[in-house]
């Protein structure tokens, strides 16, 4: 299924002329970030590799590397779809869980830290919130639907 | 007539080849008992000249009027057979050696029995052939050539010095086109106004080649050979035979509007810009002293007659604009590799100090969303212009960020010098660009070799844009015609004739045909200029075998004139559909498609393919074997059959091969005719579909097989009785094996319930 789907994204289309990291902002930031080399690992086949490499992790997902690709590969759509799995194969970075927990929780990404928040003279938040629980029920609705 | 004509039938027994399989003997003794046979003989080499003064002696003595050869393919000792003392079109090669004896030469039993069975079906053809006459077409030898490039130009003069008129025509006031604006050719980097001058002076001096600029063509009519062209030309407002260049109107001309030719120009005489005058101003026209500026000069209408015409309307450079992140046009100092020519053409400045710059590669190339194609020439042109910086000032820094490298052949050395030079090369495109100081160009491009990013400032950047095919492009496929590929180049069949369009006495040369740098440009336009002047030479006796249409059948469904690839059909007079002698390539696709079958080429009719169907005998295995009617493509399937039997790789005997022109020219009605008189199994074999030298032969022949299945199935017959197979020409093991597994499943499904 995933290599169907990689497939049909155009991956092999991808010449390696790097515009991709050339334009990327978090490659800017951070060089282990490398779009196109991820493109190309996944490409030969070296998916496992690619499953545990901790910079799939780092995409913001903002497009542009989609948008400008010469080859009209979808980039982003590419990256999104190996997450989802190496999330499904147990490939999951430690900040990846602490954020899925505390969303679960809380609803949100960050965990609250009541300390920074009394410090500037906010109230502490303590109540856990019934976001995630709503999400997934709106979820489930909409699979009945479909 | 069946009665009336005397057929000789002649065998051959290829020294024991065929003898050793097949019984020569008893099937001549068979065949002198049929009706029509005057004269049967047998010879140990038929292609042997005393053979061969035999038949033709033969022909004399009993007069004959058809002769069957059952010897060799047809495609062998052609030259030999090609005049027996009768029509070539009454004489019918029985294929028994490729196609029989040596593919069944493990059973030669039922060798034989298949030997009878083609005798009958070829004795039906020939019985039912037309004489074709060679009749004469008066081709007018003169060339009209649209496009006055590099490529334009070189066709004209090649013609023109062969002794044939041309007439070139250009859109723009000067010729030289796109290489006349370079600054230098590579791979020798000198100037094109050498190569051009040249060229100019052997156009001038030559009485046979006629010029007209800011011409364009408005409609052409009439069939190759003789096209009718009716050009317009926009004024000039300068009478080209009066103007002595002495400048006094250029001195004179408040704003600019006179076009003064430069160093070296054809023609070279100036041209009013009427847009940039001012309103009632003639002071140009009162101050020339032979008087050869009428500024109220109007467009003019010709007609011209040209044989051939060659397309050599060039390229444009791609716009990078729509590649907002590159900022061309709104960031000062990105220019394209076009204005960078002009630049190190007229600012010799720009070079006096050292510079940083940068290269950008495949811009708008290879790009899926602007140009698929890659543009040939933009690494060498870059690398060219790379030179001009760093030769000019060493101390320069410049920078090629590309994709891949393109430098095929010689050019590499201009690689390796550029290396050499200094020129740095960075695996990498750049994903955006930046001013974040004025005058300078900040950008960064990830170095995939390296692994690293890179920061950088240029003072200029170069956009290597690539080449497109001109903005009139489709316009001009609606006037003449011709057929464009996806990206709207003029289609042909690249690989056997890149110069052909898909339209007769209709060429190619040049960019318009697919990216080119200037020698491969002259290289087409001689090819197209040779491609010319064959058409000359042969066309002026054609034989008169294309498609001719049954008016008493025709019902003007207009599929023929919609299916044609070479746009060959037109209505006659009385509004019937009418094949033209000089467009036709005589792939007979309009013959397969007609629904009334009313159409029939002049070498292979719908009649004699329906007569020799009849001829079958449909048991002549037994009543247990099915047999399979096979109908091969000239071009590929039938020569695949012919290697089979040279290489005596076995088939089984169930199966009789007729030739036709493409798998497009067998018409559903003869294949109808074949299942409801009893034969087992349809095969068509033809090429691949991109291969297909008709175009949409193959393509067209599986489509209408497919028709034909879904009928079969409603009559609940097996629609597997019908089918089509692709068999390229070096496919002769796939063609052995195809038959093998057909006659297979053939044997499963049962006899042809419709066999009596």
């Amino acid at each position: 299924m995933y290599s169907y789907l990689l497939d049909k994204e155009k991956l092999k289309c991808c010449y390696q002329c790097g515009k991709c990291s050339s334009g990327c902002d978090i490659n800017r930031l951070d060089g282990s970030f490398q779009p196109h080399r991820l493109l190309h690992l996944i490409g030969m086949g070296a998916t496992d590799k690619v499953l545990k490499i901790d910079s799939l992790w780092k995409c913001t997902t903002c497009f542009t590397c989609s948008e400008r690709c010469p080859q009209g590969v979808k980039i982003t759509e590419i990256l999104w779809l190996t997450r989802a799995f190496a999330f499904k194969s147990g490939c999951i970075p430690e900040l990846a869980v602490i954020q899925r927990d505390t969303l679960l929780k809380s609803g949100r990404l960050m965990p609250v830290d009541n300390k920074k928040r009394e410090k500037a003279g906010l109230p502490a938040i303590t109540e856990e919130s019934d976001v995630a629980a709503q999400i997934f029920k709106i979820a489930e609705e909409k699979e009945q639907i479909l | 007539m069946d009665n009336d004509i005397k057929i000789g039938v002649y065998f051959c027994t290829c020294e024991g080849e065929i003898e050793k399989v097949i019984d020569v003997d008893s099937s001549a003794k068979e065949a002198s008992e049929w009706s029509g046979i005057t004269a049967v003989h047998k010879d140990a080499f038929l292609c042997s000249n005393d053979a061969i003064r035999k038949i033709r002696d033969d022909v004399k003595e009993f007069g004959l009027d058809r002769i069957l050869i059952a010897a060799c393919s047809p495609f062998f000792k052609v030259e030999e057979f090609s005049d027996l003392g009768i029509n070539k079109y009454f004489v019918e090669r029985v294929n028994m050696r490729e196609q029989c004896s040596r593919v069944h030469s493990n059973d030669p039993e039922n060798a034989a029995k298949k030997a009878k069975a083609m005798l009958k079906i070829f004795l039906e053809k020939v019985k039912n052939s037309k004489s074709l006459q060679p009749v004469k077409i008066p081709v007018s030898k003169s060339a009209l050539v649209i496009g006055g490039g590099v490529a334009g130009i070189n066709a004209s003069i090649d013609i023109a010095e062969t002794g044939n008129e041309v007439l070139l025509i250009e859109k723009n006031l000067f010729l030289g086109g796109k290489a006349a604006e370079l600054h230098r050719y590579f791979p020798r980097m000198c100037p094109p106004s050498c190569g051009m001058e040249l060229m100019f002076s052997k156009i001038k001096n030559n009485t046979n080649v006629h010029v007209l600029t800011s011409a364009e063509i408005d409609t052409i009519g009439g069939s190759p050979g003789n096209f009718e062209v009716l050009i317009k030309t926009s004024p000039r407002h300068v009478d080209m035979d009066k103007c002595t260049l002495c400048g006094k109107c250029l001195q004179l001309c408040p704003q600019n509007a006179i076009i003064y030719p430069e160093g070296f120009s054809y023609p070279d005489i100036p041209a009013i810009n009427r847009k940039l005058c001012a309103a009632e101003c003639n002071k140009c026209a009162e101050i020339c002293p032979v008087d050869a500026i009428d500024l109220y000069e109007e467009a003019k209408m010709s007609n011209v007659k040209a044989g051939a015409i060659i397309l050599a309307t060039g390229w444009e450079p791609f716009d990078p604009a729509p590649i907002t992140e590159f900022g061309y046009g709104r960031l000062e100092n990105v220019v394209t590799n076009i204005e960078f020519e002009r630049i190190a053409k007229e600012q010799k400045t720009f070079f006096d100090e050292p510079k940083k710059a940068a290269f950008i590669q495949c811009v708008g190339s290879r790009d899926e969303r602007h140009l698929p194609y890659c543009s040939d020439v933009c690494c060498m042109v870059s690398i060219r212009q790379a030179l001009f910086i760093k030769e000019a000032n060493p101390d320069s820094s410049v920078y090629i960020f590309y994709n891949d490298i393109r430098t095929p052949g010689e050019y590499e050395e201009l690689y390796r010098k550029a290396r050499k030079t200094g020129i740095i090369f960075v695996k990498g495109i750049p994903s955006e660009l930046r001013q974040d100081e004025p005058q300078k160009i900040n950008f960064s491009a990830f170095d995939t070799v390296a692994g690293e990013r890179l920061d950088i400032t240029t003072d200029i950047v170069i956009l290597a844009t690539g080449m497109k095919p001109p903005e009139g492009t489709p316009d001009l496929k609606d006037k003449i015609g011709i057929t464009l590929n996806r990206n709207n180049f003029i289609e042909s069949h690249l690989q056997c004739y890149p110069q052909d369009t898909q339209r007769e006495g209709i060429f190619s040369a040049g960019c318009c045909r697919a990216p080119m740098d200037v020698s491969r440009s002259i290289e087409s336009a001689g090819t197209a200029a040779i491609k010319t002047l064959q058409f000359f030479n042969n066309r002026t006796e054609i034989i008169p075998d294309h498609p001719a249409v049954n008016t008493l059948k025709c019902d003007v469904c207009k599929r023929c004139i919609e299916e044609c690839p070479f746009k060959a059909y037109s209505f006659d007079e009385k509004g019937f559909p009418k094949s033209d002698i000089m467009k036709c390539r005589r792939c007979g696709v309009c013959m397969g498609g007609c629904p009334l079958a009313a159409i029939s080429l002049g070498d292979i009719s719908i009649e004699q393919l329906s007569e020799m169907i009849d001829a079958i005998d449909k048991s002549y295995l037994g009543d247990d074997e099915p047999i399979i009617l096979g109908f091969l493509c000239k071009n590929d399937a039938y020569r695949a059959a012919d290697d089979a039997g040279l290489k005596g790789i076995k088939y089984p005997p169930n199966f009789l091969g007729i030739m036709v022109p493409c798998a497009g020219t067998v018409n559903g009605a003869i294949i109808a005719k074949a299942i409801s008189t009893g034969v087992d199994g349809i095969l068509i074999a033809g090429c691949s579909d991109n291969q297909c030298h008709y175009v949409q032969g193959s393509a067209l022949a599986k489509v209408r097989l497919t028709d034909i299945s879904n009928k079969l199935k409603e009559m609940y017959l097996e629609p597997e009785r019908v089918r089509f197979v692709s068999i390229n020409r070096d496919e002769s093991e796939k063609f052995a094996e195809t038959i093998e597994g057909y006659v297979k499943e053939l044997k499963e499904m049962g006899r042809n319930p419709l066999r009596i």
